[in-house]
């Protein structure tokens, strides 16, 4: 059986899960598991030629993928609904907001199993922010706040070689296109709207939101498009915030200084913080569906996705292992509770994943701009304009 | 003299090892990858464990985007699938450098870390240099090597190796890329052979459309496949289908200025195509490919065997409408546009079927021209096909695009009315007579003398007057007959008929 998983953990991803899985491979000796680890750009490419190939040789069996991909994959007829394996299956166990993203928006029918999620937060070295405020959560409470703080470490830490106040979290090294959103939300602005028949790529709101992300760049706060092992992180003392949606508890709590966690700062209505998380669905015509639906139920186990979230630095994402995760460290209970409850994630349609692609288009197009020196607002709204271009067409071919 | 010839042996040692190391990588790499990623991972860890490293990255340079894009990284000789872009600036004096020598080393790095340019002329230029001779622009990309752990600094004699290595790999990726370019094109012209097949075996212009749409959509993998067919008279577009992702054929919303639109979206776009389909400088329509969804480039040799490709399609499009046209003139009565005796009967068989599966009722309208023997005798033939014409078109425009009309035979007419009572089918009768009463025809077919038209039509109903054909048009010829005993220009319902 082949398992197509994300690099949840970065290299060690493949180190962590087979370790993971010695248990169930002990409890299902008949099961031959192949662990392949594939990024998210690729699996994007890969989902629309694999409709062609379905069935044959090299095929994944069972996959994991961001939760709004599910109306995609059951519109191209790729996943198999799970009632095939019980026709008993239900996701009222599943929180709230991702709950809707187990079905098909046509079908209604589970064709995805939430397996774990995670949500963007604020980290901050309490003894950096200290140096230069005396109220770090108030400083850091609004974008421009922090914008302020980034400025000041970085005169304060003037000498350390390569410091940058903000490290950046996202994979590629460029601007995040997954971390923008709570400032964009903040604003007001929508990626479309509501009935999502139109794109709102065009507003102000937007490229306000947009705006602010970018500045992080744009003032040489946080490295993009660099070597990523050139890059200091807070542990190293090289950078003294991040944004992420990893909690890192315990990658923290092995270091000797304190790291704080706080929503994400309010850019001008509201703050929002965004939910993101991982599916698993089981490929259609998979000669080994049997084996991936006994994984997929292993995986989804309530004390399986917290001890995976434990980790992958993620949370559960069944109601009651969420509970029991959070209230089992006190440190994440006071870290979360507020960031849960402002938090919001991507629609479950067809079009998502595509239009999260024209963002990391427009973000890579802005991140190139900025080192070539040549970035101005008015190559942002081009860049918008042309990305809502795109995104109004995808709605309209799309959207009924 | 001893220290010249210890030197010596010491080059010659250094050579024959360099040599033997760039034969073995020579020798892995010669069996055929199938893709960039498997060359790649097992190109890796050989490169790894040659020079001692503690990884290696590789790179594809995206010029437009002025990046180095992460496409494999090897760790432990473990190959991991992850992403990362390094911006790369032209004009910076360490790219310059590494432009001119090939080798840099990492400038902001502080672990030894040497980047290695790998230069190939890719498929479409390798073709075109064979044809012209004349090499065109490179492929770039670049590995970088690290010795993150064992922090040794690599010296002018590893670079030389890596440079080396670099460019067996470049020759094994241009190969590989040549490889994939002509299987790619293999597969399509094998996609396009089987189309070929197919086309010639549907004639039915639905039937060529699906498969036409269908098979592009598998053979190339578009994200979508539209056709639009155009009015060859007007250019206008008349009809589209498309298919997307969900494999299911659809009919498109054809709105206006839809073709400046598509026109529009095509042009400087590398996600989509459009391409004309003519016969014989006449345009039949258009087709459009797109990758919107999954934001993938269309390939070049996509786009070229699919322009290649499109007279073909064009032609399979041309013969259907030519078939359909030949099938509408062998079922249908030049004169009266009516369909003929055997296309009815087979219509009528079908409905008698239909009717008995799912319980349901329909009407028979058997009628004639009144004294139309007379109306050629008196006025000529030229008048009499006037006539014909004439009660014809308006059969035509009175009944439903359901209802099916023929010509029987002479001046005898035949209307099927599916799921149409007794009671519904005496409505329309006495609408038909009305509208007849009413045709003017020609004065000066009739030497200036007005002559008024009339019908007389007789019903009979499936399945209470009968449920098998010849007696069904046995009811109707009765009820006919009935009206014509009775004084002609009226309809009569079989079943009132039998009552009398």
């Amino acid at each position: 059986m082949i398992f197509w998983m994300l690099p949840d953990t970065g290299l060690e991803t493949a180190d962590v899960m087979n370790g993971f899985l010695r248990d169930f491979l002990r409890q299902n000796p008949d099961i031959n598991l192949d662990v392949q680890i594939i990024n998210r750009r690729t699996l994007w490419t890969k989902i629309f030629t694999l409709k062609h190939d379905i069935g044959k040789e090299g095929c994944p069996d069972l996959i994991a993928f961001p939760h709004y991909w599910t109306e995609i994959l059951a519109t191209a007829k790729l996943l198999e609904p799970l009632k095939k394996f019980d026709k008993n299956i239900s996701v009222s166990e599943v929180i709230d907001p991702l709950r809707p993203h187990c079905f098909s928006n046509v079908t209604k029918e589970i064709y995805s199993f939430p397996w774990w999620l995670d949500i963007t937060a604020l980290h901050y070295r309490e003894d950096h922010l200290k140096a230069v405020t005396v109220n770090p959560e108030e400083a850091l409470s609004t974008w421009q706040g922090m914008l302020d703080i980034c400025s000041k470490l970085k005169e304060h830490f003037n000498d350390v070689d390569d410091y940058f106040p903000v490290q950046n979290s996202d994979w590629r090294g460029s601007l995040s296109h997954r971390a923008v959103l709570p400032c964009l939300w903040g604003r007001g602005a929508e990626l479309f709207t509501q009935d999502m028949q139109n794109s709102g790529f065009s507003s102000t709101a937007f490229q306000e939101g947009m705006q602010d992300f970018i500045d992080l760049a744009l003032k040489g706060y946080m490295p993009i498009l660099r070597e990523r092992s050139s890059i200091g992180n807070i542990s190293a003392g090289k950078s003294s915030l991040i944004i992420t949606r990893r909690q890192n508890i315990s990658m923290f709590e092995r270091e000797s200084f304190k790291v704080k966690t706080l929503p994400i700062p309010k850019t001008a209505k509201k703050i929002v913080n965004y939910l993101g998380g991982t599916n698993l669905g089981i490929l259609r015509e998979s000669k080994e569906s049997k084996a991936a639906y006994t994984l997929l139920k292993w995986l989804t186990r309530p004390d399986k996705q917290v001890s995976y979230a434990s980790k992958a630095e993620v949370f559960p994402a069944f109601e009651g292992a969420f509970e029991n995760f959070l209230l089992a460290s006190p440190q994440r209970v006071q870290n979360y509770t507020n960031i849960i409850a402002s938090a919001r994630t991507l629609p479950n349609h067809i079009v998502t994943g595509a239009v999260m692609e024209i963002m990391a288009n427009v973000m890579g197009a802005v991140s190139s701009a900025i080192l070539m020196r040549k970035y101005t607002p008015e190559l942002l709204k081009q860049e918008l304009k042309k990305a809502d271009r795109d995104v109004q067409e995808i709605l309209r071919l799309y959207s009924d | 003299m001893f220290k010249k010839y210890f030197a010596f042996t010491v080059i010659s040692m250094e050579t024959n090892k360099r040599t033997n190391l760039l034969y073995s990588f020579y020798q892995a790499l010669s069996e055929h990858f199938g893709d960039m990623q498997s060359l790649l991972a097992n190109a890796m860890p050989l490169i790894e464990d040659y020079i001692g490293a503690d990884r290696v990255f590789y790179y594809d340079w995206l010029d437009k985007k002025s990046v180095l894009s992460l496409k494999i990284m090897c760790e432990g000789k473990k190959v991991y699938n992850l992403q990362e872009d390094i911006f790369v600036d032209k004009n910076s004096p360490e790219i310059i450098k590494l432009l001119q020598d090939g080798v840099m080393d990492s400038p902001s790095l502080d672990y030894p870390a040497v980047y290695v340019l790998l230069k190939w002329r890719g498929p479409q230029n390798s073709i075109r240099t064979m044809k012209t001779g004349v090499s065109m622009p490179s492929s770039l990309g670049v590995f970088r090597v690290e010795r993150l752990k064992k922090n040794k600094p690599f010296t002018e004699s590893e670079k030389e190796i890596l440079i080396e290595l670099a460019r067996e790999l470049s020759s094994r990726i241009n190969l590989t890329e040549v490889d994939m370019y002509h299987s790619a094109q293999l597969k399509r012209a094998e996609a396009l052979n089987k189309l070929s097949a197919v086309f010639a075996t549907s004639l039915r212009l639905s039937d060529s459309l699906q498969e036409i749409l269908l098979s592009i959509q598998d053979a190339f993998r578009f994200d979508r496949t539209s056709l639009y067919l155009c009015d060859p008279k007007t250019n206008d577009i008349i009809e589209g289908y498309s298919v997307d992702l969900s494999g299911e054929v659809k009919t498109l919303e054809i709105g206006p200025n839809i073709k400046k639109k598509l026109v529009a979206d095509a042009s400087n776009s590398d996600i989509r195509l459009m391409i004309p389909l003519s016969v014989q400088g006449k345009n039949l329509g258009f087709m459009c490919f797109d990758n919107v969804l999954s934001r993938t480039p269309i390939k070049k040799g996509e786009v070229l065997s699919l322009k290649q490709f499109s007279s073909q399609i064009a032609l399979a499009i041309d013969n259907a409408r030519l078939f359909e046209k030949v099938q509408e003139l062998s079922n249908y009565d030049d004169l009266t546009g009516l369909a003929l005796r055997r296309f009815f009967k087979e219509n009528l068989a079908q409905e008698i079927y239909r009717s008995k599966r799912f319980n349901l009722v329909f009407s028979l309208i058997l009628l004639d021209i009144d004294y139309f023997k007379q109306i050629n005798d008196t006025y000529g033939h030229l008048f009499g096909d006037e006539a014909l014409k004439s009660v014809s078109t308006i059969i035509k425009e009175s009944l439903r695009q359901t209802d099916l009309p023929c010509r029987y035979g002479g001046d005898e007419m035949v209307i099927l009315l599916p799921r149409t009572t007794g009671e519904e089918a005496k409505h329309i009768a006495a609408r038909l007579l009305k509208r007849v009463k009413e045709i003017s025809l020609p004065a000066d077919l009739s030497g200036g003398k007005e002559v008024k038209l009339s019908i007389s039509q007789g019903i009979a109903v499936f399945p209470t007057d009968s449920d098998e054909m010849s007696n069904l048009f046995k009811c109707a010829d009765d009820a006919l007959y009935h009206v014509k005993q009775g004084g002609r220009g009226f309809y009569a319902l079989y079943e009132d008929v039998k009552k009398k």
